[in-house]
């Protein structure tokens, strides 16, 4: 699976992939303020890319075209508890995700 | 490679996740819990122009990435990757998955371009302390806390499946 999309080119599609988002550090630990796209202003201890993968799974395809239909996200970012799976994405997996810092 | 023209910097491509091998073990100790979740460093294992799930075989694939995990990554990648490899780049050994990242680059006034490496995140050796021999890569967390969620209870959770490993060579497997 991934999350994202290399063609995202305004801010508005950028919100529609929830799985990435990015929090301008001020230092390492800086947690909180995810946004969709680059921070605007300079970044102390650098930007961190968060990937936030879908822990919905439609119980029958191990893949998909796009390597995205056959997951489903509920995540609201942040690690914040998100809803149920949706009838279509039924099965729950681990949810994975990813920091990234550069 | 889409670029993010107000900073010169090329903007991250999807990510792969090579679909975990997680022993059951690993998900049943979870099942108990309300909010279960391993953290873990990954040190870089590669930088390399390959992407066996959005590109398999392209030797190199059209974009770039940075690669942390097991050494059994490779273009394609078939099959159980946690019996293939046999060591990792990860603090949490039990896992030889690998996860990928875009790389992102800088771009100078001169047009030219450098890579800007990856750094350690804070607080990844024992006892919360910083672990000074995770190199670049990044950092994994396998939660629980998109599950039910919202005061319900919690939901069962099913391992993920290896690609391209026939259901009944798995179930022999888990005898």
């Amino acid at each position: 699976m991934t999350v994202g999309s290399p063609s995202a080119n305004t801010l508005e599609v950028a919100r529609g992939h929830p799985g990435l988002r990015y929090t301008c550090l001020q230092t390492v630990l800086t947690r909180g303020g995810e946004t969709p796209d680059f921070p605007t202003k300079p970044c102390p201890a650098g930007i961190m890319a968060i990937h936030h993968f879908p822990a919905c799974w439609d119980g029958k395809n191990l893949d998909s075209p796009d390597h995205q239909s056959h997951m489903y996200s509920t995540t609201k970012g942040a690690f914040q508890e998100a809803g149920p799976c949706p009838d279509s994405h039924p099965v729950r997996v681990p949810q994975v995700a990813y920091e990234t810092m550069v | 490679m889409s670029r993010d023209k107000r900073h010169g910097r090329t903007l991250p491509e999807p990510v792969g996740n090579q679909y975990p091998k997680m022993k059951p073990s690993t998900v049943l100790a979870h099942a108990g819990l309300a909010q279960a979740a391993i953290r873990f460093g990954c040190s870089t294992v590669s930088i390399q122009r390959l992407d066996p799930i959005v590109q398999p075989g392209s030797t190199p694939s059209s974009h770039l990435h940075q690669i942390v995990g097991g050494n059994a990554f490779n273009a394609t990648m078939e099959g159980d990757i946690g019996e293939q490899a046999t060591c990792t780049t990860c603090a949490f050994v039990e896992d030889f998955s690998n996860y990928w990242t875009a790389v992102m680059y800088f771009k100078h006034p001169n047009g030219s371009y450098k890579r800007v490496p990856q750094y350690p995140n804070a607080q990844l050796g024992t006892e919360g302390k910083n672990a000074d021999d995770i190199n670049g890569g990044m950092t994994i967390y396998y939660t629980q806390k998109d599950l039910g969620g919202n005061g319900k209870p919690l939901k069962k959770v099913t391992a993920f499946k290896p690609v391209g490993v026939a259901a009944s060579t798995r179930a022999a497997r888990l005898r």
